[in-house]
């Protein structure tokens, strides 16, 4: 007879935390991506902010100012569609991480340079979401970051119909 | 791995048997699916631990590929597109070599003190190093005196002698302009500076005044080399430095909406 599971991969079989996952993750990045892809000029004028490119390589800012707002909006349809979960979570994870390090190390400059207190640094991070507090942004990415991690990490499948009748694909 | 329909999920409560996709009323689409009976529904121990990760680091890849793909053709049909061989931050040069003579100031401030004057008085102007980014870029900058003047003289400004032009996001324009100012948006300058009207009202005027929020906000900047690589004679463009910030707090004149909405307000103060 085979182990008692764990209590968080009984969580992950209820299929809950997954869904959970996908419909913030999915709705949250459909959202910023709109608002960005709205105005990509503003969008490319955030992005300068954080001196990423040096003056030559405009065509590298211009190009993720074009791409990141429909990549986003395009990753939050496929998390509330259910494709590509495991893939998707990871592309998220991928601009979540060193963008909040970026948004980091900005604040980290604006509390250095004029002597702020770190948590009531307020700018507005090109995230979509206009001017917002450093340090709520920073749990908001960590608790996003997390999100990405139970897609990544969960055995449970797609259908938001998996609440009633989880489908589980292992055998254990 | 073999393509599978997302209606599979939906099972009675038995396992047994399932729903067909009609009676579910999903859509049908088509999805890889991990296959049945050994542990390869998630991310943990096991010998094919490194074949998962490696086909979700390929559906990753094959996810960022399609969104980057979808993002250029969104990007180049959209009205409000950029176009990645631009560079939008730098101030665009004369069409001709521009005479060192020009681009006096007949009204506008100096940044750089004049022979005797002391150096230091600039250090207490906000705006001194708006006026230098100016200065540096071949325009006049203009202070708040002077627009006020130019404002205030009615047969000059409603006949288009005198132009103002607001370089601020389309949002932020229809929020409060200062009256009959035109807007030009810097990502379709060209466009809007070879349509009509402005095609036709700027080379006549005798003085264009651009302004975004003021300070170091460059776009007005970026726009009056937008318009001097147009054409337009750089002698008659000026960069009104305080801006539509200052223009408030001095509670000026604001006209909300549209140009000639009428909708004219008082600014707000500090």
């Amino acid at each position: 007879m085979s182990e008692r599971p764990s209590l968080l991969r009984r969580l992950d079989d209820t299929a809950i935390p997954s869904v959970i996952a996908r419909v913030v993750l999915g709705a949250m990045f459909i959202y910023t991506g709109v608002n960005k892809a709205a105005e990509p000029y503003d969008f490319l004028k955030m992005l300068r902010e954080y001196q990423l490119f040096g003056p030559e390589a405009y065509w590298w800012m211009n190009l993720v100012a074009i791409t990141l707002p429909w990549l986003e909006i395009f990753c939050g349809v496929l998390l509330l569609g259910g494709i590509a979960l495991r893939g998707t979570a990871l592309v998220l994870a991928g601009m979540l991480v060193p963008f909040t390090i970026v948004v980091t190390l900005r604040a980290v400059g604006i509390h250095s340079a004029e002597k702020i207190a770190f948590c009531a640094i307020q700018f507005d991070c090109g995230c979509g979401t206009g001017e917002v507090n450093i340090c709520r942004k920073l749990v908001e990415n960590t608790g996003l970051i997390l999100l990405s991690l139970v897609l990544l990490w969960s055995r449970t499948t797609l259908a938001f119909t998996s609440l009633s009748a989880p489908k589980k694909t292992s055998v254990d | 791995m073999r393509p599978a329909i997302l209606c599979q999920g939906l099972r009675d409560s038995s396992g047994r048997g399932r729903k067909s996709c009609r009676e579910a009323g999903w859509a049908i689409i088509a999805v890889w699916h991990q296959p049945r009976g050994r542990g390869t529904g998630g991310l943990h121990g096991g010998d094919a631990f490194v074949k998962k990760i490696g086909k979700v680091v390929l559906e990753s890849l094959i996810v960022t590929v399609v969104g980057v793909g979808l993002a250029l053709i969104a990007n180049a049909k959209s009205g409000r597109g950029l176009d990645i061989s631009k560079d939008y931050f730098k101030v665009r040069t004369a069409a001709r070599p521009m005479d060192p003579a020009n681009g006096k100031s007949d009204g506008g401030s100096e940044t750089k003190p004049e022979p005797g004057e002391d150096p230091d008085k600039n250090k207490e102007d906000k705006y001194a190093e708006g006026k230098r980014l100016v200065k540096e870029a071949g325009f006049q900058a203009i202070e708040y005196d002077e627009v006020q003047r130019l404002y205030r003289d009615d047969n000059n400004y409603r006949n288009g002698a005198y132009i103002f032009v607001d370089a601020r996001p389309a949002s932020e324009y229809r929020e409060g302009h200062i009256p009959l100012a035109w807007r030009i948006d810097h990502v379709k300058s060209d466009e809007m500076l070879k349509a009509p009207p402005l095609q036709f009202l700027l080379p006549s005027a005798e003085k264009i005044v651009l302004y975004c929020h003021g300070g170091n906000c460059e776009d007005s900047l970026l726009v009056a080399g937008d318009m001097r690589a147009a054409g337009i004679d750089q002698t008659k463009i000026h960069v009104y430095v305080g801006g539509f910030t200052e223009w408030w707090e001095k509670k000026q004149p604001i006209e909300k909406g549209d140009r000639e909405s009428g909708d004219i307000t008082e600014g707000g103060g500090q």
